[in-house]
């Protein structure tokens, strides 16, 4: 084991991290002598966008990754323990995350994102993401990586800088976490095109990221989409860039980035598919308004609006997506 | 007096704390009618007892402190406090579940330094517990004594009464049997106030744990389960609100006479809008034989109790 | 006060070239607070061919009909405003004005127009929010929709409603700080209802200036029955549900009705000339690293001063499910708890129970005389420290 340097840990309270906490014995990977931490990664909000990025940067650093696994119930209960009752649900989750992860790693990895950009921002729930963490728990080390106007790179060299690494192994290693990220990324919009041309009843689901992929929420709604006999396709795999484009069209002036990715997919694609459920996760601030926008603006295409919370029972969900499916049979048995 | 939504408690606390006659019924959404009936109960079994200060608390206390002429109208959680304090001065901590309300108060040095009230729904309180009661068909006096019987609780997830209802059936059919599913509704209600209405609130012994559930056996264990630790229950657990109401009536210095009798006069309320301004506030006059007790409901304060 | 009907054409004659063959139509807006008169004001200057009336005063039919017409979760501020829009449709209006900011506020305008829209109404709907607040975007909007003034006599108009509203807000926080010993009840109230109505009429920057002067020194002049030690709370929180007395259910006035003192420094003039988040950051001591969204660290920077500053207890006011504040209230519990400072989380939404919320501040006031009274007792010295700037004269309130 070689300790090369002091890294410049400043955590919170303007206390110094002393070497030997954060030092941990080097096995395997790190060469060139740096030093090698556990950092946790829990497994939902913005991973669920940014998790391969964020576990190749890591990495590429030296760090170990530490990845809470998928949300389960109990998971949840531990969250609704330390969240206030009025939070959503994705937030209560997250909080259920990184309690799990406490303790077990050097530091939690919780990135503030508040906008890429003019017009382009994020719910302002991640912009107090970090301060929540910190302040429910108060023995927990964050790691916090500040992203503010689009700044995305600088704010992850900031962070690396924080942990004492060279400039341009940062640079590095972002650009590695930024290449497989989109490598995974164009893969599955490819398997999605694939799926698509090949599919008979199309549904697009239509939701932010935390909520489609999660395991407690999303998940067991596409099962059942696929159970109904359905092929659910992913505003998340229809290409970002061109959804945000043409979010316009589905809700004027709206500024909320993955709210534009959402509708903007409805809007792109809804003459390719039969039907549109689109997915809130109750009660989310962004959703409350634009998922009204979205049921009054769209009307050429069926779509429901499906409310996900912690007591939901998977009956109720049935019923609902089945009866949505045997209606989109029926419509397209009565056009022929 | 403790006029609750659910029960109406009333006691008549004597010079050296104790008890004298005390009563406890159901409100049947008539707090005059149960004031007046707990009046007759308390009178036979004190009849010739001085009463000089009168006292009110719960969601009716404002109606029955009129109707009563009381000179001590509080809230339900200084009320409590007050009671709890009584009987165990050293006390850090007051759980509290009655019918609709359940509360947590937390005390420094014998004064309320936090306390909390459940918010969104009534999961996990009496009103819940009796109602479960009710569908599986048992008494709500002997549930506790079931509850003890389990062996391995059901988990039942009470953070809704709807949901719990839904998830009660499902158990059930899954095979627990009822003791079981008693038992677990216990726990949900113990595991329910702990994440609701506790939430971030530091629970120190000696806790007591007083209102109508303290009565079921079955959610004290599962409350020492949860928390590890012993809980005091007084003996009169479930008027503790009245006895708190009657500890503030004898400290406080609006006292006077008291007359049983006063209940059987004839009361009746009527509800007006106020045009005074646009808010058009309902006011709720309270009449006692054509006489205007008290009003309230306006926002303005312009119509205020002194008003006739 | 109530009679907001007055047409006001006072300032025809400074535009005899103008054309007015056009029918006059009518401004509305919805309500926040007593904000109706500086705006009310403003909106006359600027079209003062056409008639300014505030929507109907807030009642609980207002929120009915808002909660009826909006969709389910969205937070409490949005059903009002659209409450009060219905409301002023049915009564007339033509033209309906909004405004929007941070969190979701931003987005109020755009679903609110689809909304009533939909809902069959045909007006102008002329939306200030974000990018379109910038003056040079509100000149424009304000020239595409008739308004005669140029460029100086519009920043000369909202000069007036700046000093207007700072006027208001300065005579409220006295206000607030008193009303719990005005030894004649409605003494406050009476001078208040005054200047409201003359603050309408006032359109100089003097004579607002005068009214202001006039109102203090009669605001002053009050006679008050301090008690010796005066319990004292402050209100965090939550903009619009801090500011408007409807939405927090007058819960100044209950404070006043039991002998508290209250200190509240959210205001509009805070929101316009006081908020500097870089600073206040800097005020919240290390329990925020960055801004939370909206007011979020304005509440944990003030929760700090009024520790501080010896305060007996903070109430926290919020419109259900209000994210930037949730953001902010892991922060305002250990900050709480840390300093030892009684607080108590409100939350409001359309369907807040009187009564529930009634026990609840009560038992808030029943702990902090009884704290005050222990204090006493022991005769501790921490709570008997008077601020030399409360009480005697009215603060700024920004």
């Amino acid at each position: 084991m070689t300790i090369i340097k002091f890294p410049r840990v400043l955590l919170e309270n303007g206390l110094f991290l002393l070497p030997w906490q954060i030092l941990r014995p080097t096995s395997g990977k790190p060469e060139g002598g740096r030093f090698f931490m556990v950092i946790g990664l829990p497994r939902a909000l913005l991973y669920h966008r940014y998790g391969t990025m964020w576990r190749v940067f890591f990495e590429e650093l030296g760090c170990q990754t530490l990845i809470s696994g998928p949300t389960t119930t109990a998971l949840l209960e531990e969250g609704s323990r330390v969240t206030a009752d009025e939070s959503c649900t994705p937030v209560k989750i997250f909080m259920g995350h990184v309690q799990i992860l406490r303790g077990k790693c050097d530091f939690i990895f919780v990135p503030r994102i508040t906008d890429f950009g003019y017009f382009d921002e994020m719910c302002v729930r991640f912009f107090g993401l970090c301060d929540m963490v910190r302040n429910t728990f108060e023995d927990a080390a964050v790691l916090c990586c500040n992203i503010e106007q689009g700044r995305e790179r600088e704010g992850y060299l900031q962070m690396a800088r924080s942990l004492g690494v060279k400039r341009r192994e940062a640079q590095r290693a972002y650009e590695r976490g930024v290449e497989a990220m989109h490598r995974e990324e164009n893969g599955r919009s490819i398997r999605q095109r694939l799926i698509w041309s090949g599919a008979t009843m199309r549904i697009l689901i239509a939701a932010q990221p935390y909520v489609l992929r999660d395991a407690f929420l999303g998940e067991p709604l596409i099962r059942l989409v696929r159970e109904a006999g359905a092929t659910p396709l992913f505003s998340e795999d229809c290409g970002k860039k061109a959804c945000r484009g043409s979010a316009e069209e589905a809700a004027p002036g709206l500024y909320w980035h993955f709210n534009k990715e959402s509708l903007g997919a409805i809007a792109q694609y809804r003459s390719e598919v039969d039907g549109v459920i689109l997915v809130s996760a109750f009660p989310c601030g962004t959703d409350s308004l634009v998922g009204e926008m979205a049921v009054r603006r769209i009307r050429d295409v069926p779509l429901i609006h499906l409310l996900l919370d912690e007591q939901q029972g998977e009956a109720g969900l049935q019923t609902r997506i089945e009866s949505f499916v045997d209606m989109l049979r029926a419509r397209a048995v009565h056009e022929g | 007096m403790d006029i609750g939504s659910i029960s109406t408690k009333g006691v008549v606390l004597g010079e050296q704390d104790e008890v004298i006659a005390e009563g406890y019924l159901w409100t049947e959404g008539d707090p005059v009618g149960a004031t007046r009936r707990l009046m007759r109960q308390l009178s036979e079994q004190a009849p010739d007892v001085n009463i000089t200060a009168v006292g009110t608390t719960g969601s009716a206390r404002r109606l029955v402190g009129a109707m009563l002429g009381a000179g001590t109208v509080k809230n339900e959680i200084t009320a409590h406090a007050a009671g709890a304090l009584l009987r165990f001065p050293k006390a850090r901590t007051i759980l509290e579940i009655g019918g609709q309300d359940s509360k947590i108060i937390v005390l420094d040095n014998g004064i309320v330094s936090d306390y909390a009230m459940n918010t969104l729904c009534a999961a996990g309180t009496g009103a819940f517990l009796s109602s479960q009661a009710r569908r599986l068909g048992v008494e709500i006096e002997e549930m506790g004594d079931l509850a003890l019987k389990a062996e391995r609780p059901a988990r039942i997830a009470a953070r809704c009464t709807v949901f719990a209802e839904s998830d009660l059936v499902h158990k059930a059919q899954t095979g627990y049997g009822k003791e079981e599913l008693i038992a677990g509704l216990c726990r949900a209600v113990a595991a329910n106030f702990l994440n609701n209405v506790a939430k971030g609130k530091k629970i120190q012994a000696p806790i007591v744990f007083q209102g109508g559930v303290s009565k079921n056996t079955g959610v004290v264990r599962a409350f020492m389960e949860e928390l590890g630790s012993e809980l005091h229950i007084d003996a009169d657990s479930h008027l503790m609100g009245a006895v708190g109401a009657a500890v503030l009536a004898r400290s406080s210095d609006r006292q006077g006479p008291f007359r049983y009798d006063i209940a059987e006069m004839r009361y009746e309320t009527s509800a007006t809008e106020c045009e005074g301004c646009a808010n058009r506030c309902e006011l709720v006059r309270f009449i006692r034989e054509g006489e205007t007790l008290d009003v309230w409901g306006s926002k303005c304060g312009k119509m205020g109790a002194a008003s006739s | 006060m109530r009679d907001n009907r007055v047409t006001n054409n006072g300032n025809q004659g400074k535009f005899p070239n103008m054309n007015n063959s056009k029918a006059p139509r009518t401004i509305s807006f919805p309500h926040m607070g007593n904000y109706y008169a500086p705006i009310a004001r403003l909106l006359r200057t600027v079209f003062p061919f056409d008639r300014v009336v505030p929507a109907p005063f807030m009642t609980r039919e207002t929120i009915a009909l808002g909660s009826r017409h909006s969709p389910d979760f969205v937070c409490s501020p949005f059903k009002h405003n659209m409450g009060c829009y219905i409301q002023a449709l049915e009564a007339g209006a033509d033209i309906l004005i909004q405004t929007g900011l941070g969190c979701r506020f931003g987005y109020f305008g755009a679903l609110q127009e689809r909304l009533l829209r939909d809902l069959g109404y045909t007006f102008e709907f002329l939306c200030f929010s974000r990018e379109k607040a910038r003056p040079l975007a509100v000149y424009r909007m304000l020239k595409l929709h008739r308004s005669p003034l140029g460029p100086m006599r519009l920043l000369h108009a909202v000069c007036v409603a700046m000093l207007g509203i700072h006027a208001l807000d300065v005579c409220e926080s006295y206000i607030r700080q008193n009303l719990a010993y005005e030894r004649s009840k409605g003494t406050f109230h009476a001078i208040l209802s005054r200047f409201l109505e003359e603050l309408q009429e006032a359109n100089g920057i003097s004579k607002v200036l005068l009214l202001r002067k006039r109102t203090i020194r009669a605001l002053r002049e009050v006679e008050l029955n301090l008690p010796s030690r005066k319990l004292r709370v402050g209100i965090i929180g939550e903009l619009y549900t801090a500011m408007d007395a409807f939405s927090n259910h007058e819960i100044e006035r209950f404070l006043a009705g039991r002998g508290i003192s209250v200190q509240r420094d959210m205001s509009v003039t805070f929101l316009i000339f006081g908020k500097r988040d870089k600073r206040t950051i800097k005020r919240t001591g290390g329990y925020l690293q960055y801004p939370v969204g909206a007011n979020g660290i304005d509440s944990v920077a003030w929760l700090r001063d009024y520790a501080q500053r010896g305060f007996d207890g903070v109430i926290h006011v919020k419109s259900f499910g209000c994210t930037p504040e949730l953001n902010a209230m892991p922060a305002l519990t250990r900050l709480s708890r840390d300093m030892g400072i009684p607080l108590i989380h409100l939350s409001f939404d359309t369907q807040t129970s009187e009564t529930g919320l009634e026990t609840r501040l009560e038992a808030f006031c029943d702990m902090l005389e009884m704290r005050r009274n222990e204090e006493i007792k022991r005769g501790t010295g921490s709570g008997h420290r008077v601020d030399l700037n409360e009480g005697s004269r009215p603060r700024r309130a920004g």
